[in-house]
């Protein structure tokens, strides 16, 4: 038990408003609301809600674009006592179709913008041509997409009341739902908080998708702290020199974001001569940092504190580090120390705590409840006893590291199919279940690069079609995947190479230059 | 590249079009970025194609969306880069 047990996410949203109602909460489109304003809006349209039929312990969607309407929305299925999937109006509705059904969502929330895409989405899912929806305040709408009979039962506790559901890329081309409770989310909400010392005078800037578990920062710490959080349009996000030129004219104090973009700001935005002067802390996630562009930063930054976070959408951030002010990069860089409430340790393959390289393992009060797959819970951690001896609940994240004596954490890759490719978390074997379910795909392998090409994934298909075949297959698996999954080439080839053991020889693939 | 429906037809060929979206359907004034056509990974292309087929360099400056929101505003832009270099 920890003291976070009893934390609502939209407590701690009605908690500010009662501390700071003046003060402003959220700044989007051009529009700030205080806290008092966002509070109510969210109490009347929790009402809505449940006047359109949602009880306490469904399972809600939250389809629209980056803006009011989202947090809103959001917000207030949390109040509902929802079950809250942030959702992204640029998946293919094929793909959020999967996620409905996968997850149990009964009820999607959509803007007036994406209530088009919101309706597709539901029909793909199976809930008929004309779906029951209705119109809810602020530009919001709801579309039901399972009837009141077909709804699946509450999730066990303490997730029957509500909670939040972040999806990532799973192994066999079905997104999995990563289930939260609102403590999980509220632990990791106050304990950030309290680390970056966020207060109610910061403006928090939030750049990523609601669907990327960095902004559970964005929306739930900035809350806690009764601090604003200040939505970036999203066209801005692949344009560095924009991202700069609003972190100015926003006076953004507190940042948090990939290290892709930290570096596409210093290579091609300018920050290195316009640095933000209102910048007073700054935190990264998503993947390792480059040394020499985080050796720069921490030259620009000075004073400014530069935290390194880590964890899977599965634990949040579970371990934590301020990069060292004179940190060089020819330095080995530490993820750092469990954060409080969290234990982690690193285990050998015969399952025993090891002082050398092993996987990552994790246990404590941000450990997820389980994934939503395929309608059904199934709940991955096992119990594990730790190098104190003490037996604990703990999640397995599949990376690869090692656990000095004082407890800090040095990551060294992954043990399995998963990739980060620009701080997104990508399960090749997920792209390469996309690839297979095109008809004119006999047998295909997704992998990871080696040499010139690191960083990029490509697609092997069995295929006799050509250049063609290479552009028809990428224009089929746009509509199965988000454009941040798809591969970065086809590659038709007449047959797979296939290893001693007669399986697909991966790393030969890896390794050819075309 | 003499026409904006050059640019078109080059913007056009980095975006990766799904099933049934036809690549000439793009007109000067496509809302590029409102329809979410492009992403990071398409810009750098456009502005590395930019360079290698038309010689047009792109200044880190111009890199901004408010020159992506459209073919035609991306025009203006190479159009005033050409009247600086013929100076």
């Amino acid at each position: 038990m920890s003291d976070t047990d009893d934390v609502r996410l939209d407590g701690l949203l009605a908690a500010a408003a009662r501390r700071h109602p003046g003060r402003p909460a959220l700044t989007a489109q051009g529009r700030t609301w205080t806290y008092a304003e966002l509070d109510r809006a969210v109490d009347e349209l929790a009402r809505q809600l449940a006047a359109a039929g949602l009880e306490p312990g469904d399972r809600v969607g939250v389809l629209a674009p980056k803006g009011p309407e989202a947090v809103l929305g959001i917000y207030a299925a949390l109040r509902a006592g929802a079950v809250t999937a942030p959702l992204d109006v640029a998946d293919p509705p094929v793909r959020t179709a999967h996620m409905v059904r996968g997850a149990g969502l009964s009820l999607l929330l959509a803007s007036d913008r994406s209530l088009a895409g919101c309706r597709r989405a539901a029909e793909e899912a199976g809930a008929g041509p004309e779906p029951a929806e209705g119109v809810l305040d602020h530009g919001l709408n709801w579309v039901r997409t399972l009837p009141a009979a077909g709804k699946p039962a509450p999730l066990p506790a303490p997730t029957d009341r509500g909670g939040y559901i972040l999806f990532t890329s799973g192994s066999t081309g079905r997104p999995k739902g990563v289930l939260l409770s609102h403590a999980n989310v509220a632990h990791f909400a106050l304990w950030a908080a309290a680390e970056l010392a966020l207060t109610e005078a910061d403006r928090v800037g939030s750049q990523a998708a609601l669907t990327f578990d960095l902004t559970t920062f964005d929306l739930f710490s900035t809350a806690a702290a009764g601090a604003c959080a200040v939505l970036m349009p999203d066209v801005l996000r692949s344009f560095p020199r924009d991202v700069v030129g609003w972190l100015h004219e926003q006076r953004i104090t507190a940042f948090y974001a990939v290290p892709s973009l930290y570096q596409g700001m210093l290579e091609r935005g300018g920050i290195a001569e316009h640095f933000p002067p209102s910048l007073r802390v700054a935190a990264f996630a998503g993947e390792p940092f480059a040394p020499r562009p985080l050796e720069r930063y921490l030259h620009l930054l000075g004073d400014v504190p530069l935290y390194n976070l880590y964890g899977p959408t599965e634990t949040n951030v579970c371990t934590y580090s301020r990069v060292p002010a004179g940190w060089t990069a020819d330095q080995e860089t530490t993820i750092g120390r469990a954060v409080e409430g969290d234990v982690v340790d690193v285990l050998g393959e015969d399952g025993l705590p090891t002082d050398g390289t092993g996987e990552i393992h994790v246990a404590g009060a941000t450990v997820f409840q389980g994934y939503l797959q395929d309608g059904a819970l199934t709940d991955p951690t096992r119990t594990v006893r730790f190098r104190d001896g003490v037996a604990r609940r703990a999640y397995a994240t599949g990376d690869i590291g090692r656990i000095t004596a004082d407890g800090r954490v040095f990551l060294r890759g992954r043990g399995d199919s998963q990739v980060k490719r620009r701080g997104h978390r990508i399960d090749l074997l997920d792209v390469e279940s996309a690839v297979l379910s095109l008809p004119q795909v006999a047998a295909a392998a997704v992998v990871a690069k080696d040499g010139p090409h690191y960083g990029e994934f490509w697609a092997y298909v069995q295929s006799d079609g050509g250049a063609a075949a290479a552009e028809e297959i990428l224009a089929g698996l746009r509509g199965l995947l988000p454009l941040r999954m798809l591969p970065d080439r086809v590659v038709p080839t007449t047959a797979l190479p296939v290893n001693a053991r007669g399986k697909v020889d991966r790393r030969a693939l890896a390794a050819r230059t075309d | 590249m003499n026409t904006v429906e050059d640019l078109c037809t080059l913007i056009s060929s980095k975006i990766t079009w799904g099933r049934g979206e036809e690549p000439q359907q793009l007109s000067p004034d496509t809302p590029l970025l409102e329809q979410g056509l492009l992403d990071s990974l398409a810009i750098m292309q456009i502005v590395a194609a930019l360079d290698s087929e038309a010689g047009i360099v792109l200044p880190d400056t111009e890199i901004v969306a408010a020159n992506f929101r459209s073919p035609q505003a991306l025009w203006g832009v190479l159009e005033n880069i050409r009247a600086g270099a013929a100076l």
